[in-house]
């Protein structure tokens, strides 16, 4: 009887342990994918202080994250001056009749060549009016 | 989804984060963490007020739990009650409300912020367990609390990388959930083999 009882179990046994086995591995593979996710993320965000544009970010938090002014970008994509536009450029693209892919490109371009302005600027030529 | 979400929350402010969390809260998953993250950057670019956003913020997501607690109390009632009429159905009933009266408060505290995918689940498990409403709607706002404010407080810090801060915390939180899964499968599975070596020795 008690024999009976332990063969029983023995064959019952195993299939729900492999089954509790199967989704440990799972939700062990997805902690380490999750944790080495972490890790990587931090380390890109430590080196790139900014961040790629994507379709969700208005102009003016594109123009706060790159730190240029917001009516240059608003210039890029032939917009009027000083345009109280906060939708995301996602929407911009779309009533503009543009692709994401474009207006992104449009935007780094913009961005790009502020900097470059920004940093030859100072060492350029001085401006003659300027007294020494 | 995204873009439409923000697109709702430039138009329509605390109003729309309000109703966003909400229907986030009763299980539909936004991307309520970057929305926060990018709510507090506009708070930092002056667009947005703080006081109006965490009042919304906080009241949206309790009003989303608070729902799904309804929803499990109501449909769970039903389940449980088949369940008991089962066997040993009842036996583990009255373990599973032993367990829930135990640690329920801790459950809804941590799962409003740490793990706040496990969110929607508990809500629902909590009402169908009958886990005492008051201390429910307690543990609720404590914790629906520090997420909103935490999250909205991030997007203010880190008002220039909202994608990047986004993404970490992302990470962050699902390497918790699935380690916190982990752990409970691998207490469950060296249980399960100490007592067949029992069973057998």
């Amino acid at each position: 009887m008690r024999r009976d009882v332990f063969a029983m179990r023995l064959k019952a046994l195993p299939a729900r342990q492999w089954l509790l086995l199967a989704v440990f591995l799972l939700a062990a593979l997805g902690s380490v994918f999750f944790a080495t996710r972490f890790v990587v993320k931090t380390i890109y965000w430590s080196a790139h202080r900014e961040e790629p544009i994507e379709s969700w970010m208005p102009i003016r938090y594109i123009a706060h994250s790159h730190d240029v002014e917001a009516a240059i970008l608003f210039e890029a994509l032939d917009l009027p001056p000083g345009h109280e536009d906060r939708q995301p450029i996602g929407e911009i693209a779309e009533r503009e009749g543009l692709t994401v892919t474009e207006v992104k490109a449009r935007l780094d371009a913009a961005i790009a060549a502020a900097r470059l302005e920004a940093a030859t600027q100072p060492a350029g030529p001085r401006d003659p009016e300027t007294p020494r | 989804m995204t873009e439409a979400l923000m697109v709702f929350v430039v138009d329509h402010g605390a109003l729309a984060l309000f109703l966003i969390l909400a229907v986030n809260c009763v299980g539909v998953p936004f991307p309520t963490s970057l929305i926060m993250l990018a709510v507090g950057s506009l708070i930092e670019q002056g667009e947005m007020a703080l006081w109006p956003v965490l009042a919304a913020g906080i009241g949206g997501a309790v009003l989303g739990d608070q729902t799904g607690y309804v929803i499990g109390r109501w449909g769970g009632a039903r389940i449980t009650g088949a369940i008991a009429l089962r066997g040993e159905g009842a036996g583990a009933i009255a373990r599973a409300r032993a367990l829930t009266e135990k640690w329920g408060g801790l459950g809804v505290f941590f799962t409003r912020w740490l793990l706040s995918p496990l969110g929607p689940y508990v809500n629902l498990a909590s009402g169908a367990m009958r886990y005492p409403w008051e201390r429910f709607l307690f543990w609720d706002f404590l914790g629906e609390a520090l997420w909103v404010t935490a999250y909205v407080g991030l997007g203010i810090a880190f008002s220039r990388s909202v994608q990047n801060i986004a993404d970490v915390l992302g990470s962050l939180t699902w390497f918790l959930v699935f380690g916190a899964a982990t752990l409970f499968l691998g207490w469950r599975l060296f249980a399960h083999f100490r007592k067949s070596r029992v069973a057998a020795g």
